[in-house]
């Protein structure tokens, strides 16, 4: 797994201790992300108050210990939110990622192996999703399909899952003519396991890749989509529509928009930041190199 | 019905220009049960091709026509689900290289038992039991089964593939180049593991440059030549009485050891492009022999002595222009 610089060390600890003072910034993020995660699957253990409570005795106070990021126009703990926003985030962000990676895989594999017409038509079908602007299509979908977090995530999928398509495609174009291949359809394999067993698997690390990278970009997505009214309706609460709500206040009271704007920003920065490091880990080119 | 792999008048014909140029033309071979038959050619003389045409494998840009029967049932043209069923079961291949031949992402017994599912209705266990027995009649242990293509030495590849091409029990195999990518002494152990499947009754169609590993281990030998087979026959008339000049000049520009040292004889000239074949005789060009009567049509597929038939005008220790049919 990690860089044969380090295969002098035994044990795996070892060479992970190893591994993390050279990248010691990707350690970091990764730190970073994995308190982030955390917190995701933690926080109904947490004993923090519902963060969807509307407490108008308590609005806009300030950061204290009370309110460790404050609390909101309504009253609202905003660190709560913070918290249980992160659930809703991450679990959108693999939402979106795999529902278009379901969507795409599929089509890739069959307009790559197939070719032809088939191809063609799907290719040109991928091509119409990829002529819009990047956050025109997912906006136009979700006003179609109508608010809602589950809306906002298909929406997503949705405009995404050509890339996927394209990806994988031109992938298995390049697999299908590798001889393995070849000498499994000369002893007789049948096109359907060629397919799902030679070519699919062969395929399918440049999408992990782009799948992995896809990742942040997800969360900033499906918050701008929340911020623009497209997305999370409350009483859900999620990043964007926290820092939505506090568009009229936070001039005066600034960490109603603060904190989940860092969340976020923090998130997808983490996120990007570790999937770089392992993927440049795993890649034979890159290893041994500072 | 004729016993074995029987291949006639193949042609393979791809788009060219306006027209079509044939890779293969007029290609006559007949592998008999428990035969060996070697297929000498240079690079570029259609030798694979011909290989895949005979598992119905042709790119989809190349037109077949001619016959390839597998005892008896018909390749050219058979629908996909046909070849699917034939392929492994009836005729299988191994390719030249061993080290990119195998899928990175499975073990040797996941692929095998894959292809033995699908051809044979055996449980779980049972095909795992064939494929250990394909595993052993190809000279590797039960172990490998569980072995990913990566660790296992290029020899042992070659191996695994063979076992696996076998595990159907087809009843032709054909061998592209088995050998070419390992060294000699491998080389010499999976051509004896070869001859003893040839010994058990299969037919193989061995496809080589190599004039030693012909010699070493076929029963008949065809020289392929730009597309058509020159001359063919028992491997002792081919090699002791060679007929067509260009048999000979691969004969003489091969190594012999223990000879001595003597300059190897090249044949001028190269193979000519199968898009600009000159008319007549393709060898012509390059020929000692030639005279006018070689740019005159298609050169006459000659039987000169039992077993043994050359394409050539002037067949190399005949008077000249005798033709005996």
């Amino acid at each position: 797994m990690l860089s044969p610089t380090f295969s002098h060390l035994s044990s795996w600890p070892a060479r992970y201790v190893a591994w993390s003072r050279r990248n010691i910034f990707v350690t970091m993020c990764a730190t970073g992300f994995s308190l982030i995660v955390l917190a995701a699957l933690l926080a109904p253990f947490l004993g923090l108050p519902d963060p969807a409570k509307i407490d108008f005795s308590v609005k806009l106070l300030r950061p204290s210990s009370m309110h460790w990021f404050g609390t909101d126009a309504l009253g609202r703990d905003i660190f709560s939110g913070v918290v249980h926003g992160a659930r809703i985030s991450l679990l959108v962000a693999l939402g979106v990622v795999f529902m278009a990676a379901a969507i795409g895989i599929p089509i890739g594999l069959i307009s790559g192996y197939a070719g032809g017409w088939i191809d063609t038509f799907f290719m040109r079908i991928s091509d119409i999703f990829l002529a819009f602007p990047p956050l025109l299509l997912p906006i136009t979908l979700s006003a179609l399909l109508g608010p809602g977090l589950f809306n906002a995530t298909c929406a997503v999928a949705i405009s995404w899952f050509p890339w996927y398509a394209r990806i994988i495609r031109s992938s298995v174009l390049t697999v299908k003519s590798e001889l393995y291949v070849q000498s499994a359809r000369a002893i007789g394999t049948n096109p359907f396991s060629i397919a799902m067993r030679h070519v699919l698997p062969n395929s399918l690390s440049p999408v992990v890749v782009q799948a992995s990278l896809d990742f942040g970009f997800a969360i900033l997505t499906t918050a701008s989509l929340s911020f623009i009214g497209m997305g999370a309706v409350p009483p859900t609460v999620e990043w964007g529509l926290m820092v939505a709500s506090s568009r009229s206040v936070f001039l005066e009271y600034w960490w109603t928009a603060m904190f989940p704007g860092l969340a976020i920003f923090l998130t997808v920065f983490f996120a990007n930041v570790v999937v770089d490091g392992v993927r440049d880990s795993l890649d034979p080119k890159l290893r041994g190199q500072p | 019905m004729t016993q074995g792999l029987a291949i006639d008048n193949l042609a393979l014909e791809f788009a060219h220009g306006r027209g079509r140029a044939a890779a293969v033309n007029g290609c006559n071979l007949l592998v008999r049960p428990r035969e060996i038959l070697g297929l000498v050619g240079e690079s570029g003389s259609g030798k694979s091709l011909t290989a895949l045409a005979c598992l119905g494998l042709t790119p989809s840009s190349c037109r077949v026509s001619g016959s390839v029967r597998v005892n008896g049932d018909e390749i050219v043209g058979a629908c996909e689900a046909t070849l699917t069923n034939l392929r492994g079961r009836r005729i299988a291949m191994i390719f030249q290289n061993p080290m990119t031949a195998l899928n990175p992402y499975f073990t040797i017994g996941n692929q095998m038992l894959g292809v033995i599912r699908q051809h044979f209705s055996l449980d779980r266990s049972q095909a795992t039991q064939e494929a250990a027995a394909a595993l052993k009649q190809a000279g590797l242990t039960e172990t490998a089964l569980n072995r990913y293509p990566h660790q296992m030495s290029g020899g042992q590849l070659q191996r695994a593939m063979i076992a696996m091409a076998i595990a159907c029990k087809p009843e032709i195999l054909i061998a592209d180049e088995p050998t070419t990518a390992l060294d000699v002494t491998v080389q010499a152990r999976i051509l004896g593991l070869l001859r003893s499947l040839a010994d058990q009754g299969m037919g193989i169609l061995l496809i080589t440059h190599d004039l030693g590993v012909v010699a070493q281990v076929a029963d008949r030998v065809a020289v392929m030549y730009s597309g058509s087979i020159v001359e063919s026959g028992d491997l002792n008339q081919v090699f002791s009485a060679t007929a067509h000049p260009y048999s000979l000049g691969l004969m003489q520009a091969s190594p012999v050891m223990g000879m001595g040292r003597r300059k190897l004889q090249a044949i001028s000239g190269v193979v000519p492009d199968f898009r600009s074949r000159p008319a007549g005789c393709a060898f012509r060009d390059r020929c000692t022999q030639a005279q006018e009567v070689c740019a005159l049509g298609a050169t006459p597929y000659t039987e000169i002595s039992a077993d043994h038939q050359v394409r050539c005008h002037f067949p190399i220790g005949k008077s000249q222009g005798a033709e005996l049919t």
